[in-house]
């Protein structure tokens, strides 16, 4: 498995980081109804994802062979690959989790965690599955 | 700025924009438990998608843009007769799905484990058959 970045790797992990707590805002806003705070909260979580999808990949949401669909890239090959995914998904889940506890015990670091986890999670069965990292 | 830049600038604006505003739907009416709601929410999400992904990959002039939006338009009108399989596909996908976020806000607000489980199955059974309906492949 080859793992490259486009772009510069500093902007990328700014990126994630700023997804993933504009991603806990949101979430946080979602429950407390507060319309005007979620909605600039899920732009800047959506501008950072095409921010980090723009400077890993080299485009701003993925092109032409997955809007089509029947890419031949979305299995994984080997063993490694299969843990991987598998790894993803359970991290990814667990974000899930620990981000639901933090939100209804109304607590945000543990929101914030979840959140972080659950992109580490999509980031490592993204590149499991698909060889890209978004 | 020339003309290419500016259509693409335009879209992600535009596209953005939706997205944002479909998150905003979305949450606010998981934690109503308004289904309807939620379900306007994510086909949304899908238009804002798709004007960023345009914007994302547009070549040329306003013309060929025109050109483009025209061609899938009647591509996807004729699949609505020829292949009705796929939007009604898209329909249950996607109500399946934002019934499993309903869920997932309801245990948010107190933890119940049978919805916990009810909300994985639904949420991934209507991401599976969105995706066939869009995609023909289910992942």
């Amino acid at each position: 498995m080859n793992i490259e970045i486009d772009g510069s790797p500093t902007v990328f992990i700014a990126s994630m980081f700023s997804m993933s707590l504009f991603l806990a805002l949101a979430g946080w806003f979602s429950v407390s109804g507060n319309v005007d705070r979620l909605f600039v909260s899920s732009l800047v979580m959506w501008l950072s994802y095409l921010s980090a999808h723009k400077t890993s990949e080299g485009t701003f949401v993925d092109g032409l062979e997955t809007s089509e669909g029947k890419d031949p890239k979305m299995t994984p090959n080997n063993s490694v690959e299969y843990v991987g995914s598998i790894t993803g998904f359970a991290v990814l889940a667990s974000g899930m989790a620990l981000g639901s506890i933090g939100l209804g015990n109304e607590f945000f670091p543990h929101l914030l965690l979840g959140s972080g986890l659950f992109l580490t999670g999509y980031v490592i069965a993204h590149i499991s599955t698909t060889g890209e990292v978004l | 700025m020339d003309q290419e830049t500016s259509i693409k600038f335009s879209l992600l604006s535009i596209g953005s924009l939706l997205v944002a505003a479909s998150f905003t739907w979305v949450g606010l009416y998981a934690f109503q438990k308004v289904l309807p709601g939620v379900v306007t929410g994510f086909l949304l999400f899908v238009a804002g998608y798709k004007i960023c992904w345009y914007g994302a990959h547009h070549e040329g002039s306003l013309n060929d843009l025109k050109a483009v939006v025209l061609e899938v338009s009647r591509e996807s009108f004729n699949e609505l007769f020829s292949k009705p399989s796929n939007y009604i596909l898209i329909l249950i996908g996607v109500t399946c799905a934002s019934y499993g976020t309903l869920l997932f806000a309801e245990i948010i607000i107190s933890f119940k484990f049978p919805q916990a489980i009810l909300s994985g199955i639904f949420s991934s059974l209507g991401y599976v058959l969105a995706h066939e309906g869009v995609n023909e492949v289910p992942i």
